[in-house]
């Protein structure tokens, strides 16, 4: 095998992947905090690299530039469920998800007004050369990106696993009526959860910029591959979601350098698919069916 | 009534009668109603712009003499469904006399087939050759053909003596006609395709498609990638380190393009099968509309802007020789015989409605920032 290719379609799938998985730990948290699939999860990635790479062109400090993005994406996430999700809680769940896209195209719409319509870049924080691994050639700013989802998801396990906030989620997650019973304030839970889910997803947004670039409907595309990744996690548990939005990166990455950049889409919606149906037991049960169609060839 | 009342009704009356009589009608002749259907928005919104900047800057120097244009623009946010629906909504105004379709060709593409519906006449931008040939009798095309782009780019690789080439395209429509054009013109100007890549065009990752042109060694690489595709292309390629030629598709060299990779000098070398419009040009017929497209955009112009100030050229000749009507405007438009633009002469005929040809297409290479004949 050639090193050389098999690193350079790794690491640049793992950059990516890190951005899908951010988007699927969002998508599984806010899930199991508000019993809804919040479709927007992608968008608040776009504003996080519009509005920083907006603020640097108006020449704020990046590091400005950045809080300020993520203040953005928080109050945008705390207002999702304050102003959107609260008032449909009682409403059937397909209200309540689309409710989620219409967030969605409002958002897309606000960046466009806002930022207009061409593709905005940001420096890379610090260069935008790159270095070598084995021949491989990969951006500089793709450490920052693998060093911040690092942090993010190592405080995002922290949080869950040693705070009383982390408890009250991972408790509403099992059972939201008996979290309730326990004292936990689901109300204001939610709140804090999608606002810093919107921070996180505006860091990820401001930091992956300087590689992909932003524009007003880039959110689609992460908010798929992270959806995707939060449903090989089961919608349960982040520790899969993050493995499944990196695994997808990765599946993206091998599948059109080893097969045909053609094929990439198809790869990885067929691998979804595959893992959907062995999940689901369909082989399972088909076999079953075989096995009494053996026995019973009269029926 | 008395006879004094009577008198001043009767100079109102007709003072009324005259003004409905004349300036009514007038103003009417007046005003020339233009829809656009436009991708403002989406991956194509960059070129739209430089197209649009182009147009005002013609409105503006030259415009159509004694009257006032009227446009009602619709946006199509690059996608074909809303640029089909765009265009029946605006075919449908009994007011609007032309269309211009300020979008790429998967989106012009969308209304080809029922465009005869409700004969209106179309001035189209993209450059897929089947919104040319066959013609259909009310599209007209302003850009020369794909087919007449890229056999300037072949005949390039065939002077240069390159034998093996590598593509980099998009899955939509004008990428895979692009595809289909160089893969064909392979064995007729001597060059093996070594590598042939896609991506979606909402794509962030190239690292792959990159790597496989690097592992394939090429001479000439082409990229039909426009948007932020073109812009991410070009940066995996410049991170690579790749010193082979580079030649882009013009429909991804625009003002965004050069702004987000740092400015025109950063593509220094880069070689496009460009319009002979995207040159400065000092002499001919078209030296002096060139002359006016750069005072009306107060810079050089880029390729799109050309299209622009191509489009009301075609425009002003047609309302010229014609009733003003839209069976008028079409039977004018299909009478243009080489009608000098920028770009190079625009001809149609009842079978062939690309209007640029060969003539209009030359190999261009960035240098200093700026896009000059290649050798």
């Amino acid at each position: 095998m050639d090193l050389t290719l098999f690193l350079q379609l790794l690491l640049p799938g793992l950059t990516t992947g890190c951005v899908y998985a951010l988007v699927a730990v969002g998508f599984v948290i806010c899930a199991n905090v508000s019993g809804v699939v919040n479709l927007a999860q992608g968008e608040f990635v776009m504003i996080g690299g519009m509005a920083s790479s907006w603020l640097v062109s108006a020449a704020l400090p990046l590091p400005v530039a950045i809080l300020i993005a993520m203040a953005v994406g928080a109050v945008l996430g705390a207002a999702q469920e304050k102003l959107t999700l609260a008032p449909v809680r009682r409403a059937p769940p397909f209200i309540q998800v689309t409710t989620t896209v219409g967030v969605a195209i409002v958002l897309r719409g606000f960046a466009l007004v806002l930022f207009g319509a061409d593709p905005l870049s940001l420096p890379g924080f610090t260069g935008d050369g790159v270095f070598f691994v084995e021949g491989a050639v990969i951006p500089i700013q793709s450490l920052w990106v693998w060093g911040m989802t690092a942090s993010l998801l190592a405080a995002t396990f922290g949080v869950l696993r040693y705070t009383d906030i982390g408890r009250a989620v991972r408790a509403c997650s099992i059972n939201l009526q008996a979290a309730r019973l326990m004292g936990v304030d689901a109300e204001r839970l939610r709140m804090i959860v999608f606002a810093v889910s919107g921070a996180v997803g505006a860091l990820a947004g401001a930091v992956v910029t300087p590689i992909v670039l932003s524009s007003w409907d880039a959110g689609v595309s992460y908010g798929i591959k992270g959806f995707v990744g939060a449903i090989i996690g089961g919608f349960r548990s982040p520790m899969l979601a993050v493995a499944g939005g990196i695994g997808i990166g990765l599946v993206e990455a091998f599948g059109a350098g080893y097969i045909s950049s053609g094929w990439k889409d198809f790869i990885v919606y067929g691998v979804l698919l595959g893992y959907l149906l062995i999940r689901g037991g369909v082989f399972r049960v088909g076999r079953a069916a075989f096995a009494a169609a053996l026995a019973n060839p009269m029926h | 009534m008395n006879r004094l009342s009577l008198f001043g009704a009767t100079v109102v009356a007709a003072f009324v009668a005259f003004i409905t009589a004349t300036s009514g009608p007038a103003a009417a002749q007046q005003e020339f109603h233009i829809g656009v259907v436009a991708s403002v928005t989406g991956a194509f919104a960059s070129p739209t712009k430089d197209t649009f900047d182009g147009f005002y800057a013609w409105e503006k120097t030259r415009g159509l003499p004694g009257k006032k244009i009227v446009l009602t623009i619709l946006d199509d946010e690059t996608n074909p469904v809303n640029s089909a629906n765009a265009f029946r909504k605006l075919a449908g105004d009994p007011a609007i006399q032309i269309i211009i379709q300020n979008t790429n060709s998967s989106s012009a593409l969308a209304t080809k087939s029922f465009a005869s519906e409700y004969k209106v006449p179309i001035i189209t931008g993209g450059g897929l050759d089947a919104l040319g040939v066959p013609a259909n009798p009310w599209m007209f095309k302003v850009a020369p053909s794909s087919t007449d782009s890229l056999r300037a780019l072949a005949v390039y690789i065939q002077k240069k003596g390159y034998k093996r080439i590598a593509h980099i395209y998009g899955t939509d429509a004008y990428g895979q006609n692009e595809h289909g054009i160089i893969d064909g013109f392979a064995s007729q100007y001597g060059y093996t395709m070594v590598a042939s890549e896609s991506f979606a065009i909402d794509d962030t990752n190239f690292t792959a498609q990159w790597a496989r042109i690097r592992a394939a060694k090429p001479d000439l690489i082409y990229s039909s990638a426009s948007g932020r595709a073109a812009i991410l292309s070009f940066k995996t390629y410049k991170q690579f380190g790749i010193t082979t030629p580079f030649a882009a598709s013009a429909a991804g060299v625009g003002a965004a393009f050069f702004k987000a990779i740092g400015g025109a000098k950063q593509a220094d070398g880069m070689l496009s099968p460009t319009q002979r419009g995207t040159f400065a040009i000092t002499t001919g017929p078209s030296a002096e509309y060139y002359a006016a497209l750069q005072k009306g955009l107060g810079h050089p112009p880029i390729y799109f802007n050309v299209f622009g100030y191509d489009i009301g050229l075609i425009l002003e000749a047609a309302v010229k020789n014609s009733d003003g009507t839209r069976q008028g405007l079409r039977d004018a438009l299909e009478k243009l015989k080489d009608l000098p633009c920028i770009n190079g002469p625009v001809t149609y005929t009842p079978q062939n409605h690309t209007g640029n040809d060969f003539r209009a297409v030359a190999m261009g290479v960035l240098k200093d920032g700026v896009m000059v004949p290649a050798e």
